[in-house]
């Protein structure tokens, strides 16, 4: 009896301490890049001094293009790191305003394998965040250089990085009347470019497979636009199915085994599924309307799209059967090639509304439409395969002369914000984003 | 003998009791642990509906006066006469003096209720202050004398009462009979205020030693939404964030007497080990508090050491819940 009264009597005082306690809330916080310090790797000798300052100018720029991070100039730093043992002196960081840290070092461990450590330091909290080391052939520093940025991004935003992936694109050269369209693939920050196809046949809409292997897209074939596959390794290239129609608008299903297209048949568009492994086509949607333009959700159970069928171009859901279907966008305008975010939250689209074009993003229930940007022709979105950024490409109007504006490909953070050009050796369009590198 | 037959007939009439009676000897830590879970809840819920029941009263802080920390300042608004009697008692022990005649009373009360007989005594001395001001106010007749006088008598009784203890608590007693006696003469006069005493001075010195705000109820609003302003200053968090509007991070802060942080504790363990987008929030959180202690005098924490040093007992740990979400991107 006595210890139950005296539990009692704990719980009791527990509870009116835990009242007591005075409280405060905050509502809303600043959001600005986060302001981080970022010093030159160590290095063991000289040979590999030259690869800690590319891997270091590597990370830094990747880091600064999301938008969320500020690299503090080096040269207010105070400490100098002589190798990846040595610990920091928070002061000196703190005195510079630094939240984040990154010390790293890089080291030979024989004539072709480097070393890369890293740490990832919290400053005000003066704790370690994150700390790893890799080692490869040299020639594979630049990969490294962005999986140590995907690690850091990941460990500070709470979200999976993006920046050891690459891009497809049509790259665009020629005059206005005889435009050659090639396939293009590149790093995410235009390194490594390389053209796929030769320019001989029109190339449009290219979308990565989810196992980075393949790439489909709509080419000509005897004049009539068709649906090709394309092996990134061997540059084989081959037509999808035998239909009767034109078929566009591909897209691979979240596990890389389905297809799924529209195909225009007497003037009537519908959506068709079909199975790479068996090569079955199944129509998913019986309709007098225009259906096209559709795109999974990333658990493969749904499928956005556009139709015509309330007059309109507008966007609809539907399962994955093709039942189950419902309309989602209501604004003004009209609103086409719809994409799922990865991360499921959001849909991104072109809307066209007022003689001018914009790249917006809503909710899968239609809900919380908003803009995140416009032009003359803005179009085909795109998402980071962290559903955080979307690409796009954006034609300038005319000239006086009537001949039309360059098209290059841009990248915008969801919240609207650090809109930013990718750099591409010509002219460029219809950008799709890969899946992580490192996954696979 | 009888009580436990009829709680055996009682017992065998309705045999589930029986079976409860098992349930619970054969499980008991389990049913101690939920009895006093609900125990908890129960005394939580109870407190939670008098708390805020007090919220929409205007809260009045509590004016409590240790009498043996109180000094009569050289300033004072008791009237001119009794400074004098004021000095010749204070001169010998230690006295009360408070701001008004009404408090005294009050703080009397609440200062001597250590023992049940001041307690009571102090009671009756305030509710007879009350009476001997009304009638003083009311009527100047030569028959408030007698009533004052009367009532004086009634007070040096009581104060006899209490006697019991120690000879100190009647100090306090006897400064009020003098204040009494200082009102007889003074009350109802312009001239309350010693010639030689700025008034302005009344105002600013009148109590030494008294409430001087060192209590944490007395944290207004207005200083409580500075500090949660001074934290989202300090506040740096991604906007785009996935889930950012169903995000609360509490984190307790362990503060020291000079306002510094010792350590700060995000709370939510379970979603931080869970969920790393709030991992990244709740980490961003922690950082403000540090980012904020070190801004010196302009850290919000500073408002606690230079305004209420006294009842560092309420500040030693704080309770901060920081919510991301302001109608922004979600």
């Amino acid at each position: 009896m006595k210890k139950f009264l005296t539990a009692v009597f704990l719980f009791m005082a527990f509870a009116s301490s835990v009242r007591a306690e005075l409280s405060i809330d905050i509502t809303g916080a600043r959001s600005e890049p986060m302001a981080t310090a970022l010093p030159v790797f160590s290095a063991a000798d000289k040979k590999a001094a030259d690869f800690s300052r590319k891997i270091t100018g590597v990370i830094q720029s990747d880091l600064e293009s999301s938008g969320l991070f500020r690299i503090l100039d080096s040269f207010s730093y105070l400490q100098r790191f002589k190798n990846i043992d040595d610990s920091p002196k928070f002061v000196d960081w703190q005195a510079i305003s630094a939240e984040a840290l990154i010390q790293g070092a890089v080291e030979y461990v024989n004539a072709k394998q480097i070393k890369i450590s890293v740490r990832l330091w919290d400053v005000p909290a003066a704790q370690e965040m994150y700390s790893s080391s890799f080692e490869i052939d040299e020639k594979g520093w630049r990969r490294v250089a962005h999986i140590i940025a995907d690690a850091v991004y990941k460990r500070i935003t709470g979200e999976e990085g993006y920046f050891d992936t690459r891009i497809v694109y049509i790259a665009e050269t020629g005059t206005p009347l005889r435009r050659v369209k090639r396939l293009a693939i590149m790093d995410q920050d235009g390194e490594n470019h390389q053209f796929l196809t030769d320019g001989i046949n029109l190339v449009l809409t290219p979308r990565f497979s989810p196992n980075m292997q393949q790439i489909t897209y709509m080419s000509y074939y005897k004049d009539t636009p068709r649906v090709y596959l394309f092996d990134i390794e061997t540059g084989k290239q081959q037509v999808v199915g035998d239909f009767p129609g034109m078929t566009f608008a591909p897209r691979f299903s979240p596990d890389g085994h389905k297809l799924i297209m529209s195909m225009a048949e007497n003037g009537n568009t519908e959506i068709y599924e079909m199975n790479l492994d068996t090569r079955a086509v199944k129509q998913l949607t019986r309709m007098p309307s225009i259906e096209t333009s559709p795109s999974y959700s990333p658990d493969g159970k749904k499928i956005v799209f556009s139709s015509d069928r309330s007059g309109g171009q507008q966007l609809y859901v539907m399962n994955a059967n093709g039942k189950n279907m419902r309309r989602i966008s209501f604004g003004k305008g009209r609103y086409a090639t719809p994409v799922w975010s990865p991360r499921g939250d959001y849909i991104a689209f072109t809307k066209m509304a007022g003689g001018k074009f914009y790249i917006g993003v809503m909710f899968p229930d239609g809900k919380g439409e908003r803009l995140v940007a416009e032009g003359y022709l803005v179009e085909g979105p795109t998402w980071s395969p962290n559903g955080r950024i979307l690409m796009y490409f954006r034609q300038e109007p005319p000239d006086r002369r009537g001949i039309p504006g360059a098209t290059k490909i841009y990248a915008v953070d969801i919240t609207g914000y650090n809109e930013r050009r990718l750099l591409t050796p010509v002219d460029a369009s219809d950008p799709a984003w890969s899946p992580m590198l490192s996954n696979h | 003998m009888k009580i436990r037959q009829t709680a055996l007939s009682f017992l065998r009439r309705h045999p589930y009791l029986v079976k409860l009676i098992r349930f619970v000897r054969e499980h008991a830590p389990i049913v101690l642990s939920v009895g006093l879970h609900l125990l908890v809840v129960i005394l939580l819920t109870v407190d939670f509906i008098s708390t805020e029941a007090k919220d929409k009263v205007v809260s009045v802080p509590m004016f409590v006066v240790d009498l043996d920390k109180v000094k009569v300042a050289e300033m004072t608004n008791l009237p001119p006469k009794l400074d004098k009697t004021k000095k010749a008692s204070a001169s010998a022990q230690k006295s009360v003096k408070t701001s008004s005649y009404s408090k005294a009373g009050a703080s009397l009360s609440r200062g001597g209720s250590g023992s049940g007989a001041k307690s009571s005594s102090g009671a009756h001395l305030s509710n007879d202050l009350d009476k001997v001001l009304t009638k003083v106010t009311k009527k100047k007749s030569s028959k408030t004398d007698e009533a004052v006088a009367s009532m004086l008598n009634s007070l040096k009784n009581s104060g006899a009462g209490g006697k019991g203890g120690n000879t100190r608590n009647d100090d306090p007693f006897k400064t009020l009979l003098a204040s009494v006696d200082g009102m007889k003469n003074g009350m109802g006069r312009a001239d309350d205020v010693p010639a030689d005493v700025n008034p302005d001075e009344i105002v600013t010195e009148g109590v030494e030693g008294g409430s001087g705000g060192s209590y944490m109820q007395e944290l207004s609003v207005s200083e409580k939404d500075l500090i949660g302003m001074r934290l989202r200053e300090c506040w740096n968090m991604d906007a785009g964030v996935r889930g950012a509007q169903n995000m609360i991070i509490e984190i307790r802060v362990f503060l020291s007497k000079d306002g510094r942080v010792k350590d700060a504790k995000i709370l939510n363990t379970k979603r931080y080990g869970k969920d790393s987008a709030f991992r990244s929030a709740a980490e961003s959180a922690r950082r403000a508090v540090y980012i904020c202690d070190r801004k010196k005098e302009k850290s919000p924490f500073a408002i606690f050491s230079k305004n209420y040093e006294e009842s560092y007992d309420a500040w030693k740990t704080l309770l901060l819940r920081f919510n991301p979400f302001d109608g922004g991107v979600g």
